[in-house]
């Protein structure tokens, strides 16, 4: 029995980890990790490992709701390699931690400036009082964390730091409230409709710069084959608040996202997957005038579940 | 059925968290920000990398006008920035300078860059010198004081608008010969210019010039940038016309000369100047009032003749740009000072300790 609750779990994280593929929240500035959080919650004793590769495009360039031809030849980048670690401490408990390394880069007209380095780190304890198992065809489950600002977030070319959008870490800490929800349809659990909110609070950093706070909602669906394909699609919304320094609104910052993010997953084995997933853009309400936004995102995750 | 694993999944962790580590070499690069081999003239630890990077804020190169009694783009309160250059008045539009900054203008044997800083509210203007090589000037993304800092696109130099000189790069410490300057309501240039060439919205750059891009940062009591000091013995956004030497500096609030043009003559250290202004038309300037034969005129605001605004106790008229109209002394130009039109905020955080004229 144990051994087949295992398979159930294994099998539930696995085919959950694209859920939340690229919901773009929690920047850490501009990269988003929370994003890269699976979904579930391993078992008791249960480990899960993942190794998320993103690319992210930003170079659209948006006034409101609509796009601008940007003749100043822009190329805004950030690439990032996430780790995440999660355990189950007890039947409804699991914890959670993902660290983070960073590049962003800014070209315009072949002009580069860059920063790399170690981005913030979440950690989060999450509660999960249903989990979809032979048992039970839904699942729910609620975090809170906070994200760490271990990384560098004072880069600087030549002595001039770079601006707040090109640092690899915030600089500040934040509190993230977190919930997921799933339905499965039928009884081998393959296909699902899912939900998940998030909160993100985000401080000053020793620059008085403050990201501005973020809010997602997303539903998706996903289909498990019986080979070892399955598909996500996902509808995600994004609220940012504008961001601060010392407490003033910065202009053009923050704004409203909806994007599609559609995704595969292989099934290495019965313990490894990798995912593939995009982020495209399907509307954004931008505050102000003129924005650089994202333009497609792509992400690749190898995963692992390992334990009792 | 699975057998979850066990040290080959701790194997695999370490080989990420490898990949992980080895990607964190940390720091920044590139060319957008200058390289080592100068030493910065102005603190570069207040020196803010304004976020859209160099040239993210495009220079006009092309400008085109239009006659001011023609153009119908410009409305009658919009702030304009008014030189005059080989016999032409010129007018540069805020509305359209708060997108680009930089105009770079002027007949290729005699360019001049023109600029505006949107955050710290100032206009200069200065030759391109096209004797030593043929130079234009680009917006460099990076502040001081919340202030543009421009760099050459021929030697990278970086240039502090408002300090008027090169502040690193092979150029650094070098001050570029000053075009006088003015800053006056569209309404007013009309008033005084109806000829004036007025730069239009054919720019060349899709930019929606009827939004301001900054918000509330116009009229509110805030920075988007920390600077030196905040002086906050005024509004941080009044603006003012301040006058400096390398040791001190005065300024007059715009809203202070009344609604009838004043001329104020006023000693500035050793120097004797005069400051004409006008709050309903919002306009004002500063000169010397010592002419090259060592006279010392003594002014006095005219009405109701502009651009004529002030004459002098020879007899002579002078219009807003110090050149006498009419009189013995017809034809004859007042010496500029170092005097231009900013957000006191940021002429406070240049020029410390700056008097008061109008409290």
């Amino acid at each position: 029995m144990k051994k087949i609750a295992t398979l159930a779990s294994a099998t539930t994280l696995l085919a959950m980890l694209p859920h939340a593929a690229i919901a773009t929240t929690c920047s850490c500035a501009g990269v988003p990790i929370l994003g890269a959080m699976q979904s579930a919650s391993p078992n008791d004793n249960q480990w899960f490992l993942a190794s998320t590769y993103e690319f992210h495009d930003l170079s659209d360039l948006v006034s409101g709701s609509s796009s601008v031809p940007d003749q100043t030849g822009r190329d805004r980048t950030s690439q990032a390699l996430i780790l995440e670690a999660s355990k189950g401490l007890s039947e409804h408990w699991s914890f959670s931690a993902l660290l983070s390394a960073v590049e962003h880069e800014r070209d315009i007209s072949g002009v580069k400036d860059s920063a790399s380095g170690l981005g913030d780190a979440i950690l989060m304890a999450k509660y999960s009082p249903k989990t979809i198992s032979l048992y039970s065809k839904n699942s729910l489950s609620f975090g809170i964390g906070s994200r760490l600002p271990i990384g560098e977030d004072d880069a600087s070319s030549q002595g001039i730091t770079l601006a707040e959008d090109l640092q690899p870490s915030t600089g500040a800490y934040g509190g993230i409230a977190w919930a997921y929800a799933a339905h499965a349809f039928n009884d081998s659990t393959s296909l699902r409709l899912y939900g998940m909110a998030s909160y993100t609070y985000n401080d000053e950093n020793d620059r008085d710069y403050q990201f501005g706070h973020a809010t997602t909602v997303s539903i998706g669906t996903s289909y498990q084959t019986q080979s070892p394909w399955g598909f996500n699609f996902e509808l995600a919304y994004r609220h940012a608040e504008r961001d601060q320094r010392n407490s003033v609104d910065i202009p053009n910052t923050g704004g409203n996202w909806l994007d599609v993010i559609p995704a595969v997953q292989y099934h290495i084995n019965d313990t490894l997957a990798l995912k593939a997933s995009a982020k495209i853009p399907v509307s954004r309400d931008l505050n102000d005038q003129l924005q650089f936004t994202t333009k497609y995102a792509i992400r690749i995750s190898l995963s692992y579940v390992f334990g009792e | 059925m699975i057998e979850p694993a066990s040290l080959p999944g701790r194997a695999v962790f370490s080989v990420l968290a490898a990949l992980l580590i080895t990607s964190c070499g940390g720091g920044g690069g590139g060319g957008g920000n200058p390289d080592d081999a100068f030493v910065w003239l102005i603190p570069s630890a207040e020196i803010f990398d304004g976020g859209p990077g160099q040239d993210g804020i495009p220079a006009i190169e092309e400008p085109h006008f239009e006659a001011a009694l023609a153009i119908t783009s410009v409305a009658a309160d919009t702030l304009v920035v008014v030189l005059r250059f080989g016999g032409e008045i010129k007018a540069y539009p805020h509305d359209i300078m708060n997108w680009h900054e930089i105009v770079d203008d002027g007949p290729n044997d005699d360019p001049f860059a023109m600029s505006y800083c949107p955050l710290t509210g100032s206009a200069v203007a200065w030759r391109a010198d096209a004797n030593v090589f043929r130079r234009t000037f680009g917006v460099s993304g990076l502040l001081y004081n919340s202030n543009l800092i421009l760099y050459d696109r021929t030697t990278g130099s970086r240039w502090s608008q408002m300090l008027q000189k090169s502040v690193w790069g092979e150029r650094a410490g070098e001050e570029p010969e000053r075009i006088q300057v003015l800053e006056m309501p569209f309404s007013t240039l009309q008033q005084m210019y109806p000829d004036a060439q007025v730069m239009t919205r054919q720019t060349g750059w899709n930019r929606d010039y009827d939004d301001y891009p900054y918000g509330l940062y116009l009229s509110h009591n805030f920075l988007l940038f920390p600077v030196s000091v905040e002086d906050h013995r005024l509004h941080l956004k009044t603006r003012v016309i301040g006058i400096q030497s390398s040791t001190s500096s005065r300024a007059y609030q715009l809203d202070g000369f009344g609604d009838l043009t004043q001329a104020i003559n006023d000693q500035f250290e050793d120097q004797s100047i005069v400051v004409v202004g006008d709050t309903a038309q919002d306009f004002a300037a500063i000169y010397s009032r010592v002419l090259s034969d060592g006279t010392i005129l003594n002014f006095s605001p005219i009405q109701g003749d502009l651009p004529n605004v002030m004459s002098d106790d020879e007899g002579n008229v002078w219009d807003i740009f110090g050149t006498a109209a009419s009189g013995p002394r017809a034809g004859e130009q007042l010496d500029m000072t170092r005097s231009y039109t900013a957000m006191w905020f940021a002429w406070a955080a240049f020029f410390q300790d700056a008097e008061i004229y109008f409290n």
